[in-house]
């Protein structure tokens, strides 16, 4: 009850022509100065005011804490719905951690030690393919020279051996001449016909064993040209395929590492994703504690509905106008409607930033889960394609080496026939010598006996002479086709070490490198598989992250429900506002002034507002994660300036 | 070794949030709905590394709270910290004297941070 406020119990009074009211002090002994007679007109006015008096504050009694019950329900309400998203948070943070882990595990994969030898080794083991078929080249081609200068000593020694025919045919000449001059003399025992035989037998003998020779060189020439055709074609065709196979299999490779690149990268994104998926979390996490702010600013909101509800008296008992002027009633129903209409804002804007900061997270994720998705449906199948297409140059190569080492055989077997067919012209050439030595001592002989005969040897003597020089003869070209013989000789014997040498080491050291490919082949293969098997996990588990947070965030309506409530408790409370302003009287500017500032000391609740306005009207999501990354980073405790947390946040104060 | 966070507030909601947040950052995390249910576990043999306490609660508010846990021997020099959406400098004052080892004030977004200094090496 007001300082110097004054009840009154009326009666009706009859005074003089006058009706009026006589108002006596509710406590009795009325003094006659307070006592007096109002016009009727003014006795209504009192009694219809009393009676809206009556009405405003019943209606207040019931109504102000009703709201304040509906807002309490209101907040014990939506607890359920925060409650639910941060289960959900907690989901979303164990499938981030997830994914990180999946990316940890495909990085360790792609750039783990175990994959970089593997690799290396396939780099090596291609590299030593690429020397090893630059050395068979090298080798073809000093085979190939060796072959192109037998031809050229087999054609040389065609000169001596198509000087024998001219031989030949003077042997025959002189067979027949000194056959003739021995008959003349019809002496017997010169000699001399031995010594025609002996001609006539070297001449068949050299005629033979030269057209043997010819054709045996023939033989040899079309044997070694062909060989040379074939292996010339060969190494060509094998310099080709292997460096198509070498170059094919090189730019699959880099195909390869660079689809190995990307999922490197695929693998840092998620894992930078993760952890600014787990900043992000924190950071929800932290804003869905608006809601415990606004159930307390609600509370208080209750608390001093309620206050005012208890406050008010009806008219009998003194009524509202001795306990509350019905403007301070008015003021602190609409201050508190106030408070109502900017929690809910508040929490809208809360929410609405939690439901942002999900969808970029889903965003983040999103983007990571398409680039997974495009290296799992693009990249891996191209790994494989690369990987099939890197084991078929493997498998080529190892063909092409087995090609080479059949050409090699072949050749061998060329330089083996060489070999013998060159034994077989040095035994003729030998003959011939043999024979020739023999027509030379024959020859000597006749000459000594054609000496004794005297004038009638004379024609013996010159026959003796020529065929001792036509001997002489035949044995300085038999000297020149043995040099070249040995010089074939020779150059067949070091082809042959050369070539007999080759199909072994390059069979061996190809089926090293294919054995040794092959098996790498099946490490990159599994290795393969293993990215493809994670990349597939990552896509589906990023793919369900995305839809979830999505889906969540979508349905994380609670603030539209709450502010749906609150327009209506709004609604209610301005009306009961303007009831009791109809009551209100006109206070001065100064009166009101004061009164507002004691409602709001009294009945706000500043700081809660303070904190909401802080931290919702930040402008973007991004605005405030780089605020909250800045502000971590420098929180951070191996941060030498740590404690600044202290010192620059005035939210927190360490004693 | 993970260390150990008590954390006492009647909002379920809080709690589960700062629970899970603490989590994620490796710590492990008790929880209690007040003051009593709190001391009771304390009691009861729980040995938290750190106490983070709100102010009003029902049945045993925070700096009740913080005068009886520094009543118990063993928890003398167990760092607790206040956080709460009281801005008055008369409670925290208070809870000052009653031994609180700092405040934060609610949502708590250096909350992590202010663990980490509060426990070194966590």
């Amino acid at each position: 009850m007001r300082n110097g406020a004054k009840n009154y119990n009326i009666t009706d009074e009859k005074a003089g022509s006058r009706l009026g009211v006589c108002l006596e002090r509710e406590n009795g002994g009325a003094s006659p100065a307070e006592v007096g007679v109002i016009p009727v007109r003014i006795w209504k006015w009192v009694v219809a005011r009393r009676s809206s008096i009556n009405r405003v504050t019943e209606d207040l009694a019931r109504g102000l804490p009703e709201v304040g019950r509906g807002l309490v329900s209101l907040v014990s309400d939506s607890e359920h719905d925060f409650l639910q998203i941060v289960t959900a948070i907690q989901e979303f943070h164990s499938q981030s951690v997830e994914l990180a882990a999946d990316a940890t595990k495909l990085a360790s994969l792609i750039a783990g030690g175990e994959t970089e030898r593997a690799w290396n080794d396939l780099r090596e083991i291609l590299a030593q393919i690429h020397a090893f078929i630059s050395k068979e080249e090298s080798e073809t081609q000093s085979i190939m020279a060796a072959m192109e200068r037998f031809l050229s000593i087999l054609e040389d020694m065609r000169g001596p051996l198509t000087s024998f025919g001219r031989i030949v045919n003077m042997l025959n000449m002189l067979g027949v001449a000194t056959r003739i001059e021995n008959a003349r003399l019809l002496r017997d025992d010169t000699g001399f016909d031995i010594l025609s035989a002996a001609v006539d037998k070297l001449a068949v003998d050299i005629g033979e064993k030269t057209g043997k020779i010819l054709v045996r060189i023939g033989q040899l020439n079309g044997l070694i040209r062909e060989s040379v055709r074939r292996t010339s074609s060969l190494a060509a065709l094998q310099r080709t395929q292997s460096r198509s196979i070498l170059d094919g299999v090189s730019s699959s490779m880099g195909e390869l590492e660079k689809r190995r690149l990307m999922a490197g990268q695929v693998a840092a994104g998620v894992s930078g994703g993760a952890a600014e998926t787990a900043k992000s979390i924190e950071s929800i996490l932290a804003s869905m504690q608006f809601h415990d702010i606004t159930r307390q600013q609600l509370e208080h909101v209750k608390e001093a509905l309620e206050e005012v509800a208890t406050s008010l008296r009806p008219a009998s008992a003194g009524g509202c106008e001795a306990v509350w002027s019905w403007t301070s009633v008015r003021d602190a129903i609409k201050l508190q409607n106030a408070q109502i209409d900017h929690a809910g804002n508040q929490l809208s804007l809360a929410v609405e930033d939690v439901k942002t900061k999900m969808y970029g997270i889903g965003d983040n994720v999103l983007a990571m889960v398409e680039r997974a998705e495009e290296l799992f449906s693009s990249g891996s199948s191209q790994d494989n394609s690369f990987l099939r297409e890197v084991e078929a140059g493997v498998g080529r190569i190892g063909k092409s080496l087995h090609q080479n080492e059949l050409a090699n055989r072949d050749m061998s077997e060329a330089v083996a026939s060489v070999a013998a067919t060159v034994g077989e012209i040095a035994g003729y050439i030998s003959e011939i010598d043999r024979v020739g030595i023999a027509i030379k001592y024959l020859s000597l002989n006749a000459l000594v006996q054609a000496v004794h005969i005297g004038e009638d040897g004379l024609a013996l003597e010159v026959l003796s002479q020529e065929i001792q020089h036509l001997s002489e003869h035949t044995i300085q070209q038999i000297d020149i086709v043995s040099e070249s013989l040995k010089t074939v000789a020779k150059l067949s014997g070091d082809l042959r070490r050369i070539v007999d040498a080759a199909p072994s080491s390059s069979g061996s050291e190809a089926g090293i490198m294919e054995a040794e490919l092959n098996s790498l082949m099946v490490s990159l293969h599994k290795e393969n598989g293993d990215v493809e098997k994670i990349l597939g996990g990552i896509r589906r588990k990023g793919g369900r992250f995305t839809v979830g947070i999505k889906k969540c965030a979508d349905s994380f309506q609670v603030h539209r429900r709450c502010a749906g409530l609150l327009e209506e408790v709004g609604v209610r409370l301005a009306s009961l506002a303007e009831s009791a302003g109809a009551l209100a009287g006109r206070p001065s500017d100064r009166e009101r002034g004061d009164c507002l500032k004691s409602l709001s000391l009294r009945y706000t609740m500043e700081k809660e507002r303070e904190i909401h306005s802080k931290h919702t009207s930040v402008p973007s999501t991004s605005g405030i994660l780089a605020r909250r990354h800045t502000s971590l980073r420098r929180m951070s405790p191996e941060d030498p300036a740590c404690d600044s947390v202290t010192r620059h946040d005035p939210e927190v104060e360490l004693f | 070794m993970p260390k150990t966070i008590l954390i006492v507030d009647d909002s379920a909601l809080i709690l589960m949030s700062l629970s899970t947040t603490l989590k994620i950052n490796n710590f492990n995390v008790e929880t209690a709905s007040d003051g009593t249910k709190a001391l009771d576990k304390l009691k009861g043999g729980l040995k938290p590394d750190l106490i983070v306490t709100d102010i009003n609660m029902p049945n045993m508010g925070g700096l009740e709270l913080i005068r009886n846990i520094r009543a118990l021997p063993s928890f003398r020099f167990t760092p607790i910290l206040v956080l709460t959406t009281e801005s008055q400098a008369s409670k925290r004052e208070e809870a000052k004297k009653n031994g609180a080892t700092g405040w934060l004030i609610k949502p708590g977004m250096s909350i992590v941070a202010v663990v980490k200094q509060v426990l070194p090496g966590a």
